[in-house]
């Protein structure tokens, strides 16, 4: 007769242990581009300490987790007016909450993930570039940005 | 099959169903922009010393009929801005003749005064100021002259620049 010793079993049972309960992710500050000119592109970095838009995401140590963003193409403002918006490759990062860490930049329009290493906390900065055209309509433009993360492992 | 086995089985069914519950979490943030109404500068008065006398000093000050004045004609109604001037250093007048021009005074105001707004050294650094609840800005330069006591008769002019950017 086989028997599977005890012990054995119990390691089974330990081994997956649900982290999704313990991932969470937070907004927590605007791409706030301010005040543009018209005609002129104006670029806010991931670095900016003000205006770069911010998620702040707590998963535990050595888990592993994948997350997109769904970005807008555009600004929606008076009138039915629209301002294209871009993000390119760089336009983010991901930076634990340790010291010595380094930010780890992606593409913002690709799928990410990120294992946590040294830390069970990280901040997720976002930046862009937006263009007013020579006669765009002058008001406040806004759209939104969804981070979502598919996958804990 | 024997108790072992039985209770092995229900344990394998659990682990997989927990494996298969990670479900999406996801957070917004907005992004925003405000487009600023474009702005329109105007020079509305030269800065003009009239007569001046070799070796006599000649000062215009803001309030002074001579007193040189830009506006802002078309801005974002209350906006902060920037003022900033390139400022030269001497009139230029016949054969290559220098005038120095120096110890410039401004005054900005959301109205057309020359007082109690607030007072300012032009110059190439920024001057923070606000357009008024329409968008407008007045401002006045002046300047002293200091002539030489041989300097050469005739008309001597300049160009100065104010420069206005939304920050």
């Amino acid at each position: 007769m086989n028997r599977a010793p005890p012990l054995v079993l119990a390691l089974l049972a330990l081994s997956v242990v649900p982290v999704q309960g313990q991932t969470s992710v937070s907004g927590v500050r605007d791409l706030a581009f301010g005040a543009l000119p018209v005609g002129i592109t104006t670029i806010i970095l991931p670095t900016d300490p003000i205006k770069s838009g911010q998620w702040n995401m707590t998963s535990p140590v050595r888990s592993r987790v994948f997350f997109r963003l769904t970005l807008p193409s555009q600004l929606n403002g008076p009138g039915g007016a629209t301002m294209p918006v871009d993000f390119r490759n760089g336009d983010a990062f991901i930076l634990e909450v340790a010291a010595g860490a380094q930010p780890e930049y992606f593409n913002p329009g690709g799928n990410v993930n990120h294992r946590f290493t040294g830390s069970n906390q990280a901040i997720i900065r976002l930046g862009g570039r937006a263009t007013p055209a020579p006669g765009q309509r002058s008001g406040a433009y806004s759209n939104t940005v969804v981070l979502t993360i598919s996958n804990i492992q | 099959m024997n108790r072992f086995m039985k209770v092995s089985s229900v344990l394998a069914l659990a682990l997989v169903a927990t494996a298969a519950t990670a479900q999406a979490q996801s957070a917004n943030i907005n992004v925003t922009a405000n487009v600023f109404q474009a702005l329109t500068v105007v020079g509305n008065s030269n800065l003009d010393f009239g007569n001046v006398f070799p070796g006599v000093n000649k000062t215009i000050g803001v309030t002074d009929a001579g007193a040189g004045k830009y506006s802002v004609t078309v801005g974002q109604a209350g906006a902060n801005v920037n003022l900033s001037f390139t400022l030269p250093a001497d009139l230029v007048g016949p054969g290559a003749a220098l005038l120095p021009v120096g110890s410039w005074t401004g005054h900005w105001a959301a109205t057309d005064v020359t007082s109690g707004g607030t007072t300012f050294v032009p110059g190439p650094g920024n001057e923070a100021a606000t357009l008024s609840g329409t968008g407008l800005l007045f401002v006045y330069i002046g300047a002293q002259v200091t002539p030489a006591a041989a300097q050469a008769a005739g008309a001597y002019t300049a160009v100065a620049t104010m420069t206005v950017a939304y920050f």
